[in-house]
């Protein structure tokens, strides 16, 4: 009976806290449209800046505690709040659902970067409870601590006073006609904006409660830790469907309670250690479970308004082409770049790949996928545990269940290709061959019992894909229901189990295939000792292991050739399908579309390519571990650069690999050297180096606001002028310019950052002075079209403009006047 | 015979009843108007019969089989083609593209089935089959175009020829002419009479008069949920309680 108390009373005042984070989480959302990703790190900021008031020895400190609550809570918070709304989420109207769940993903992002940053050091910071830690009370012999029992009070008189604000009082009467009808309100003098500023103050300041109030339960504080705490909160908010508030404090207490009987049953953690980790993974788990009971909105009309992005389709030629360009300028690159900014370059572009799987994911077929990093570490775990293993008789196990994947993937994918019926079964035949074919005979290990290899085999990846393919599709059976936000929490619960049960798990995984083998075919440790040492790729009689140089190479050819088979793919008949998918699903359906076999077929290819680019990436890094590279949070760094790069593009994930493995650490280094170099600046170089560091990630995407198609497009844009022929100079010169500083930097006349200094200036001008020569040419065909043949002649082109214009076929006037003799 | 039978449908949204214990039958190969003042529940009944909202309680039938229950795709498969009043255009993709891709949708699920001439593309390729839509709603001229970029009345044509694909038994349109010019709305009649030709029935939702009254056969009148009249188009037109109706009961 004390323990039942003991752990109730726990669990109530966790849940409380639950509760009140994911109030300020649904006020935020009903009066905006937007779900605040960043509220989780908004609260644990708030934590350290009320530590920071009342426990810290060098700066502030010891301030009373009334008066530090007064100052983050109705000054800190509120500001936080006002400004996010103002700065950022202000401008997000009108954008797609992916780009309204980037930009708070990059506040978040910043906020950590932020905390970080000031405070940095290993110190320990430990915020204590409200009236210390033995101030307490008790039931029979149960205790229950001051700090506990304020929670419980602070989230009654919470839930009172956010009812009466919402139903009494003009300011919350007109927070809620927003939420009905935003025009409405606006047309009847209301000032929805206003109402708007009055929701994100009242977020933020929720989000500070519960940050402040969960601190000093964690012991010390934690940027990660305390973020992902508030984080478990987002599955009450779910659990009111983001609008009912009594509902959402329910949710908040259920999870509180239900976490905190799980510790009581499991002995936290201690009694089934295949689960010690559910304590810490149980809320996202019933985040998930609650999005897959609650209530879809139903396909309806009238949904689809065109969004500010806009992506054109290259075609296969271009693809290709660009391709072969493309592993040049990394060949080049290669002979200018010492071994570290190889290794990093490679790295990039693993990263590129991975991000390949979100281009496919959600810039074609707009399935929002929090989780990429989940499936790529996935896939690495599955190389590694193919090729190194741990276990009895890995070979023949493994081989049964390579072969039962390769069936199951290609029920899953081939069908929405077209591939049905007797050609099903024999593909599906010939593709578990090839993959049976692959283990066997092009793996040594198989059969040969413990293996452990210096290199991977090619075999690898492909389980490594196949493995992920198959996860994915996993993730996606029951969630296939769910569209834009629902989906995008969905899988990002799905990522946060990935990171406690699956890296932290430290059980043998003991399985014994039927039929096959004696007892125990595959005994997996799953992620020893939490860290992997994956082998480098060893085939074709290349040396991945001593030679970077392959390395990249390898990185460079097995990008393109993902991203000329995604653009291929775009441009066929399943491209279109997923195209349509995106654009309207309620016309898919009312065309005949099953819909449901068309997203698991794109989920399970995209997790297949996440695989295997975590694959590689974990190869190159030689080393994974569970905290790195494959966490949510590196795996929302990548979603929200590769949306910043232009996610309908296969470039745009070029661009978010490279920006999220290199750029900042490119400038970081630089500003770095700079610091080195001139010793009186110091200060300065080295807040500009943390700054890229720690922020330069989360500011490009919340710049994403103002360009929501991404950079890819911008720079198309941007570099459209040059392939004009009116350009081919400016062109020429400028390529030129480039390959002769190259070349003076590959007989070393002049350092790497020389070239750098020289190179990427000509780039970024080359297409601002194309434009400026248009210009200067052009002025003519900007006379108005309406006095064609009156101020000036008509010409072929311009003939060919009016055709266009008008929307007649083409060539129409183009023939049309040259019998009457009028074209010159 | 009919194609389309609704039986006692009634739909509520909380506490409004935006249809109310409605039945109607669409016969086999003719026009059939839907009218009524806006809110009148016409779109409402679209969405039950396109399998996009279910009926609170009542039954639909189509070409005999009750179909109340089953997903929307599917009831597109056997024949239930519709537009759509806010338009639903794929709008990354062009207007050929866009009735490419409901071709090749069609082609996907009816492929592997068993050789019923409705089934497969009939002996047309895709190609083929695009052409023909695009001639027969008269859009060759813009068909390289992106959707966002053409006027409202021809986006309403691409919605019509993109559902023409399904080879629909049924096609159910919802305001077709809103948009259209007096002389496209004329040409749109007319490719109504050629289709119910070819055998297809038509539920048309117009507020267009001018249409309604020269090409449907029947016209069924619509208020608050309730189907107040059925007549010829001659008969709706001189009906006092479809003038009370739309121009107020003083009148």
């Amino acid at each position: 009976m004390t323990q039942f108390i003991t752990f109730t009373v726990i669990g109530l005042a966790t849940g409380a806290i639950y509760a009140i984070a994911s109030a300020g989480l649904v006020v935020t959302y009903t009066t905006s449209g937007i779900f605040n990703f960043s509220h989780g790190a908004i609260g644990m900021f708030t934590a350290f800046v009320y530590w920071q008031l009342r426990w810290d020895d060098s700066w502030g400190g010891q301030w009373p505690a009334p008066i530090a609550l007064i100052f983050v809570l109705l000054v800190i918070a509120p500001l936080i709040g006002i400004l996010l709304q103002l700065a950022v989420m202000r401008g997000l109207e009108g954008t797609s659902e992916t780009t309204k769940l980037v930009i708070p993903i990059a506040v978040m992002l910043a906020f950590i970067g932020a905390t970080n940053w000031i405070w940095q050091g290993a110190e320990q910071r430990i915020p204590k409870p409200f009236f210390g830690r033995n101030a307490k009370w008790s039931i029979g012999d149960a205790y229950i601590t001051w700090h506990q029992t304020i929670i419980v009070i602070v989230a009654v008189l919470l839930a009172i006073g956010l009812r009466f604000l919402l139903f009494n009082t003009r300011a919350g009467v007109a927070m809620r006609a927003v939420v009905d009808n935003r025009e409405l309100v606006q047309l009847n003098g209301g000032r929805p904006d206003r109402a708007a500023l009055l929701s994100w103050a009242i977020g933020a300041i929720m989000a500070a409660i519960a940050g402040i109030l969960i601190s000093p339960l964690l012991g010390g504080l934690g940027v990660l830790a305390l973020t992902l705490l508030v984080v478990n909160a987002y599955a009450a908010a779910i659990f009111g469907r983001l609008r009912n508030l009594p509902l959402t404090f329910l949710g908040g207490l259920i999870i509180g309670v239900s976490v905190s009987y799980w510790n009581w049953l499991s002995g936290t953690g201690q009694k089934w250690p295949w689960l010690s980790e559910l304590r810490t993974s149980l809320p996202v788990v019933i985040l998930f479970v609650v999005l897959l009971l609650l209530p879809q909105d139903r396909l309806r009309g009238g949904r689809v308004s065109k969004t500010r992005e806009w992506f054109l389709a290259p075609t296969a030629g271009k693809a290709i082409v660009w391709s072969g360009i493309f592993i040049v300028i990394i060949a080049g690159l290669s002979l200018i770049l010492t071994l570290k900014w190889e290794a990093l370059l490679t790295r990039g572009l693993t990263m590129a790949v991975i991000a390949l799987s979100m281009v496919l994911l959600t810039g074609y077929a707009g399935e929002i996928n929090l989780a990429p990093l989940a499936f790529a570490g996935i896939g690495a775990i599955a190389a590694f545990q193919f090729e190194v293993g741990s276990g009895v008789e890995t070979g023949i196990g493994f081989a049964t269940l390579a072969v039962l994947l390769a069936v199951a993937f290609g029920f899953l994918v081939f069908p929405a290709f077209g591939i049905v019926g007797r050609k099903l079964f024999v593909s599906i035949i010939c593709f578990s061959s090839f993959v049976l074919v692959l283990v066997c005979v092009f793996d040594s290990t198989t059969g040969t019992g413990i293996a452990s290899r210096e290199t991977m085999s090619l075999t690898a990846f492909v389980i490594a894909a196949l493995v992920s393919g198959f996860t994915g599709a996993l993730v996606a059976l029951p969630a296939l229901r769910l569209r834009g936000l629902y989906l995008g929490l969905a899988t990002f619960a799905f990522a946060i189990f990935v990171d406690k049960m699956v890296y932290k798990q430290r059980q043998t995984l003991k399985l014994d295939v039927p039929f096959i083998g004696d007892g125990e075919d595959i005994s997996i440790n799953i992620f020893n000792n939490g860290a992997l040492n994956i082998p480098r790729p060893g085939f074709f009689g290349i040396d991945f292991v001593n030679n970077q140089w392959a390395m990249l190479i390898l990185s460079s050819i097995v990008f393109s050739g993902i991203s000329i088979c995604l653009v291929v793919l775009r441009r066929s008949s399943y491209g279109r399908q997923l195209t349509a998918m995106k654009d309207s699903p309620a016309a898919c359906a009312t065309l005949g579309m099953n819909m449901k076999r068309l997203k698991l077929s794109v989920f399970t290819l995209a997790a297949a390519i996440a695989g295997f680019g975590g694959a590689l990436h974990a190869s190159n890094l030689r080393t994974i571990q569970e905290d790195y590279p494959f966490t949510i949070w590196e795996g929302l760094a990548l979603f929200m650069l590769t949306v910043v790069g232009g996610i309908g593009y296969v470039s745009g994930a070029l661009i978010g690999g490279l920006v999220y493995a290199c750029a900042f650490v490119v400038m970081g280094d630089f500003w770095g050297k700079l610091a080195n170099d001139w010793g009186s600046f110091r200060w300065l170089f080295t807040v500009l180096q943390d700054f890229f560091l720690l922020l330069g990630p989360a500011l490009a995407g919340i710049g994403l606001g103002r360009n929501p198609s991404g950079i890819a497009s911008q720079f198309f844009e941007g570099y459209a002028s040059l392939k004009l022929k009116a350009n081919r100079a400016v062109l020429i010169i400028g390529l030129m310019g480039v390959v002769a500083v190259w070349g003076l930097r590959v007989i070393s006349v002049i350092d790497g950052w020389t070239f750098l200094l020289i190179a990427s200036p000509i780039l970024l001008l080359m297409p601002v002075i194309g434009e400026a020569n248009l210009e200067s040419k052009a002025r003519v065909s900007e006379s108005p079209l309406e006095l064609a043949g009156l101020d000036y002649d008509i010409s072929p082109e311009l003939l060919q403009e009016l055709d266009e214009k008008v929307g007649i076929a083409d060539n129409y006037l183009t023939t049309r006047t040259t019998s009457f003799g009028r074209r010159k | 015979m009919n194609i389309l039978e609704i039986e006692e449908v009634t739909v509520r949204f909380g506490g409004h009843t935006a249809i109310n214990n409605m039945s109607l039958e669409v016969p086999v190969g003719t026009i059939t108007g839907l009218i009524g003042p806006n809110g009148a529940g016409k779109t409402t009944l679209f969405n039950v019969i396109s399998g996009l909202l279910p009926p609170s309680q009542g039954e639909v039938y189509f070409d005999g089989h009750k179909i109340t229950t089953i997903p929307p795709y599917r009831r597109a498969q056997i024949g239930l083609g519709r537009t759509f009043q806010r338009l639903e255009l794929f709008t990354s993709l062009t207007v050929k593209d866009n009735i490419r891709v409901a071709a090749e949708i069609r082609n996907q699920w009816s492929l592997g089935k068993n050789n019923d001439s409705r089934l497969g593309l009939g002996g047309l390729t895709i190609q083929e089959e695009v052409e023909k839509a695009i001639e027969l709603t008269g859009l060759a001229g813009i068909a390289d175009r992106q959707v966002t970029e053409i006027p409202t009345g021809q986006a309403r044509l691409v919605e019509l020829a993109r559902a023409l694909t399904l080879r629909p038994k049924l096609l159910m349109l919802d305001e077709p002419a809103s948009g259209q010019d007096e002389t496209e709305t004329e040409r749109f009649g007319n490719l109504l009479r050629t289709l119910t030709l070819n055998g297809i029935a038509i539920l048309l939702v117009e507020h267009d008069m001018g249409l309604v009254m020269t090409v449907c056969d029947l016209v069924h009148v619509l208020d608050f949920g309730e189907i107040i009249s059925i007549g010829t188009p001659e008969e709706i037109q001189t009906n006092k309680a479809v003038l009370d109706a739309y121009l107020g009961s003083e009148s």
